[in-house]
């Protein structure tokens, strides 16, 4: 009853397609810039991680586009990667096709800008709620694909595609479908949004024109995250089926294990995130002590990251200062609701490779964050076992537990 | 501007707002129908004409426009309350 991973797409600040990403991750590029999507001269802060040269018109039809917010178009743009990386879901029933989608703030940028006409007292788009709806993405990817089973949408603010990705592991494991395209995706660079989160203190405003050394998890200094947009998505299925049409097994999604803090509606709690990583592991039956490497939640705020260390440290106790951590968040920023589905790639990439990205901006770590950050360049490691960390605000945890395709019988 | 100026503009916002799957000609008595259009497809047409003719769409009175000549005459109606 194993679930693996067939297929992976990314669309990143770090570039359109697995290829550059990984590439550019394992350099320690910084894909944080200037924001280039709007005029955020009079705001602040004025960086985030966007997606360069995103040509939506070289993925997508022109019709589809007018029909779709940009966290679709991101979506969908990653799907097919995804699918293609799978070779294709033709041996698949349509009905037993699913596809599971995270996105913490949906199509935000439609109704930012439906807002602002109807505020000047002009009509709002016709198009506004379709592309504005959280499910959107999932019902683009569902009638591109011809996904005729269950097609669900995750919003737990920034472990949204986590609790996609673990829920379609378990909707393959009750046999309720053959395959899912799983993920999540999120496109809110946007003026209002980040003005919200500024509100909120939430956002890194010191670092304004040093883009590249804003996002700096773990690091003394830092001062909130930086906000960033993209999507990740995998293709998941049985593995007996996958072997049958001669798949390629990029790893398998051996846990999943989701908690609430239950305490604050944006401080984190270390409890309920080690309780969420502690629920992984048993799910997938894996001892604690043989995880090798952890993609960190990481988000570069003053709090999360020591709470995220306590909690590593409470989940693993000995073991925490044998494993490596990394946080891809200090090369793109936050991409909410897709952050789980591109840590997840990085640690799939990672058990593939047998190497790990960097933790750029980290040359003077916090003392209270004192784990193995694989600290400015990336290293190599045979990784049999990585866990994805991702904890949203409501105190909404996800962690997913991948192995290398053969590593479950020797573990 | 007279109303075959506008008839003209209309005709080329629409030929390239609108992709074709198959080629027809487009002319003032064009159907939204026959170019593959769906209602919502129309509502998002009259919504970005408004903008590029300067002119408001009486939303309850969207469904009598069916053609391409129907939108040049709403303009022609119109144009002179929408400039005021």
């Amino acid at each position: 009853m194993r679930v693996v991973v067939t297929g992976m797409g990314i669309v990143s600040p770090l570039g359109i397609g697995l290829e550059p990403f990984w590439r550019n991750a394992l350099a320690g590029a910084n894909g944080v810039r200037r924001i280039a999507s709007f005029d955020a001269s009079a705001q602040r802060p004025r960086i985030a991680g966007e997606v360069p040269d995103f040509d939506p018109g070289r993925y997508l039809p022109s019709k589809q586009l007018d029909q779709m917010d940009r966290f679709s178009q991101l979506a969908l743009t990653a799907a097919a990667e995804a699918v293609a990386s799978a070779g294709g879901l033709s041996g698949y029933q349509p009905q037993r096709l699913g596809v599971c989608i995270g996105t913490g703030m949906g199509g935000y940028g439609s109704f930012e800008a439906s807002a602002a006409r109807h505020f000047r007292g002009l009509v709002p788009a016709p198009l506004t709620v379709p592309r504005a709806m959280a499910n959107a993405a999932g019902a683009w990817i569902a009638s591109t694909y011809h996904c005729t089973g269950p097609n669900l949408t995750f919003s737990t603010a920034c472990s949204s595609s986590g609790h996609a990705i673990g829920s379609a592991l378990q909707l393959l494991r009750a046999g309720q479908v053959d395959a899912v395209i799983a993920g999540g995706a999120e496109a809110c660079v946007l003026p209002m949004t980040m003005a919200g989160f500024h509100a909120l203190r939430a956002l890194s405003t010191a670092h304004d024109d040093h883009p590249a050394g804003a996002s700096r998890p773990f690091a003394k200094g830092r001062d909130g995250f930086v906000m960033a947009e993209g999507a990740g998505l995998l293709v998941l299925e049985m593995a007996e089926r996958a072997a049958e049409r001669g798949a390629t097994i990029y790893a398998v999604l051996a846990g999943y294990g989701a908690s609430c803090d239950a305490s604050h509606i944006v401080a984190p709690d270390s409890a309920g995130q080690a309780a969420a990583m502690a629920a992984a592991a048993a799910d997938a039956a894996i001892a604690p002590r043989a995880i090798d490497y952890i993609n960190a939640h990481a988000t570069s705020t003053p709090l999360g990251d020591i709470v995220e260390t306590r909690a590593i440290k409470t989940f693993l106790g000995a073991h925490a200062g044998e494993v490596a951590v990394s946080a891809t968040k200090s090369l793109l920023g936050h991409t909410i609701g897709a952050a789980a589905a591109i840590g997840s790639i990085a640690a799939i990439m990672s058990l593939r490779h047998s190497v790990m990205h960097p933790t750029v901006n980290l040359e003077e770590p916090d003392p209270e964050c004192d784990l193995d950050y694989v600290a400015g360049t990336a290293r190599k490691r045979h990784i049999r076992v990585a866990l994805c960390n991702a904890f949203g605000f409501g105190g909404n945890n996800a962690c997913l537990l991948y192995t290398r395709p053969e590593a479950l019988e020797d573990i | 501007m007279n109303y075959a100026d506008i008839e003209a503009n209309v005709i080329a916002f629409i030929k390239r707002r609108v992709p074709l799957d198959k080629p027809l000609e487009i002319t003032a008595t064009t159907g939204f129908q026959e170019m593959g259009l769906d209602s919502l497809d129309v509502a998002q047409l009259l919504f970005e004409a408004e903008d590029a003719f300067g002119v408001s769409f009486d939303l309850e009175k969207a469904s009598d426009i069916t053609c391409i000549g129907d939108i040049a005459g709403y303009i022609v109606r119109t144009r002179p309350r929408a400039t005021a």
